[in-house]
């Protein structure tokens, strides 16, 4: 986990690298020159030309108010439940099993079900995106509770910190980095199952708008979409989870 | 009343039969520094977590008087959350009623040489200085009781030394009654009013001695070293934790002593 943090911060080869990118990209459009490969000049004019009229901006808008909500629901039930697992040997064992059949669940018969049992609704949208992701954070979490150190609580104990105290303060930061984790990792996985869900069951979303252009084999604006979608991720890595992690890694620096 | 009442019938060791520890009994007046000494393995640090309420699963009782208040305990390692600064740690164990005037925190560090480093990690500092802010740690919610558990252990000399200095300096100050855990019959013979010593497992005190000595005393001085002197030819065993005489035993149990112990088949004079 420290590893993560403390990797050294090349912002020049991380834009090298993306620089390439589009280069060879660029180069192998024109090599090709066909409409199933546009340039990346094409792509962005299609960008922009899908944001102006304000298409773009919302089904963006609602895959990320999916995304959260997925997100939040995962993190919480899976926390508790890691945290849980993780403290006591009794409950592990109890759904250690569940948790490797739910791990083994390819996502795309949890979305069939949720919207065969709860029908084409955002509710079974997102409930569908959150049993995906809760196993993995449930695992993850699950290793930070039993890495917890018993002599800090002991701490704790004796001095007679308050509950809430000892969640925030002594409980918590040890989680924190396993917390990281599982929020990183969640996210990637997040991103990607939300827009199957949204192909197979919504009439909005990223997701939609892309089987849409699918069926008229409009690369150029799924390439838009996509890179839309990538940037927003990208931002959100840079001004939202660093930030976070830095804060609550910075003792370690 | 005494501040500490201890009667621990049993302890057993969490896995098998194994006794840790067996009829230990004693009190503790209010004020009182008693080091409690014996061998690795004697339960000495079982009986302080005992004593501290950490570990309920044994037979006996103890009463600490004052209950109210906590206790402030010092571990063998510090102990820090490593994610909390130096003021913070000291915070995190303070009532939170106590409000935000961390001034008497301050005037406590500064006593412990400490100043200049609230806002430091732990990690930063050296063992030394974590041991102090450990000290400081438990000074701060002013404890009636004061247990430790071997505070100043793998420190070289002179910084122990002077860590003890600070210690006792706090204690003749505020006045805790306190149960210091140790090894080293020369640190509680330096330190203590009162020294008991623990048996090897299952551990039952075997000797409690009332330390005469004026301080301050000087660990490496002649008064110390003549007391340790003396204790050892009164009782030849007790560095092995088994005093001559078992004067201090209140019921013989037979069950776990092998055969040929001659500590316990013929009492030394």
């Amino acid at each position: 986990m420290a590893t993560l943090a403390n990797a050294p911060e090349q912002p020049w080869l991380r834009g090298m690298s993306l620089a390439g990118f589009v280069v060879v990209w660029h180069a192998a459009a024109w090599l090709a020159n066909d409409a199933l490969l546009p340039t990346p000049v094409a792509v962005l004019e299609t960008l922009w030309r899908h944001t102006v009229t304000g298409e773009l901006p919302f089904h963006l808008a609602v895959t990320l108010a999916r995304v959260a909500a997925s997100f939040v629901l995962a993190m919480l039930i899976g926390t508790a439940i890691g945290i849980a697992m993780g403290r006591s040997q009794r409950v592990d064992g109890a759904l250690d099993g569940v948790l490797v059949l739910a791990l083994n669940i390819p996502a795309l018969v949890t979305i069939i079900l949720c919207y065969v049992w709860f029908g084409l609704t955002e509710a079974a949208a997102v409930t569908a995106v959150a049993v995906n992701k809760i196993p993995t954070v449930v695992v993850t979490v699950r290793e930070g509770a039993r890495a917890v150190d018993r002599q800090l609580m002991q701490v704790a104990e004796v001095y007679r910190v308050g509950w809430r105290r000892t969640l925030t303060r002594v409980y918590l930061p040890q989680l924190y980095p396993y917390l990281m984790a599982a929020a990183r990792g969640g996210l990637a996985l997040i991103w990607k199952i939300v827009l199957v869900v949204e192909l197979l069951g919504r009439s909005s979303g990223v997701g939609f708008q892309l089987g849409t252009y699918f069926n008229f084999f409009d690369i150029q604006s799924i390439l838009a979409y996509t890179l839309a979608f990538a940037g927003v991720v990208l931002v959100l890595e840079w001004l939202v989870l660093r930030p976070i992690e830095r804060r609550l890694t910075g003792w370690r620096a | 009343m005494s501040a500490l009442a201890v009667h621990v019938r049993r302890k057993h060791y969490r896995q098998g039969d194994t006794l840790a520890l067996q009829d230990v009994r004693f009190r503790v007046d209010a004020g009182q520094f008693v080091a409690l000494v014996g061998p690795s393995g004697a339960g000495k640090t079982s009986l302080l977590n005992i004593v501290a309420g950490l570990d309920r699963d044994f037979t006996g009782e103890v009463t600490v008087d004052g209950a109210a208040t906590p206790m402030g305990v010092v571990f063998q390692s510090p102990r820090l959350m490593p994610w909390l600064s130096v003021l913070d740690n000291i915070r995190l164990v303070l009532p939170e009623s106590a409000g935000d005037d961390p001034q008497a925190v301050r005037a406590l560090l500064r006593e412990l040489e400490l100043e200049g480093f609230e806002n430091a990690f732990p990690g930063r500092l050296s063992g030394g200085m974590q041991r102090r802010v450990g000290l400081a740690r438990a000074f701060a919610v002013h404890p009636r009781l004061l247990l430790m558990d071997e505070p100043f252990v793998s420190l070289d000399a002179p910084l122990a030394r002077r860590l003890r200095e600070l210690l006792l300096s706090l204690w003749s100050r505020l006045e805790p009654t306190v149960l210091y855990v140790t090894h080293d019959l020369t640190e509680a013979l330096t330190l203590a009013d009162r020294v008991l010593f623990l048996s090897p497992r299952p551990g039952h005190i075997v000797l409690d001695e009332t330390v005469p000595l004026p301080r301050p005393r000087d660990p490496g001085g002649a008064r110390v070293a003549a007391l340790h002197a003396d204790l050892l030819a009164r009782h030849p065993e007790l560095l092995s934790g088994r005093a001559g005489g078992e004067a201090g035993r209140p019921a013989a149990t037979g069950t776990h002593t092998g055969a040929g112990d001659p500590a316990r088949e013929a009492p030394a004079a």
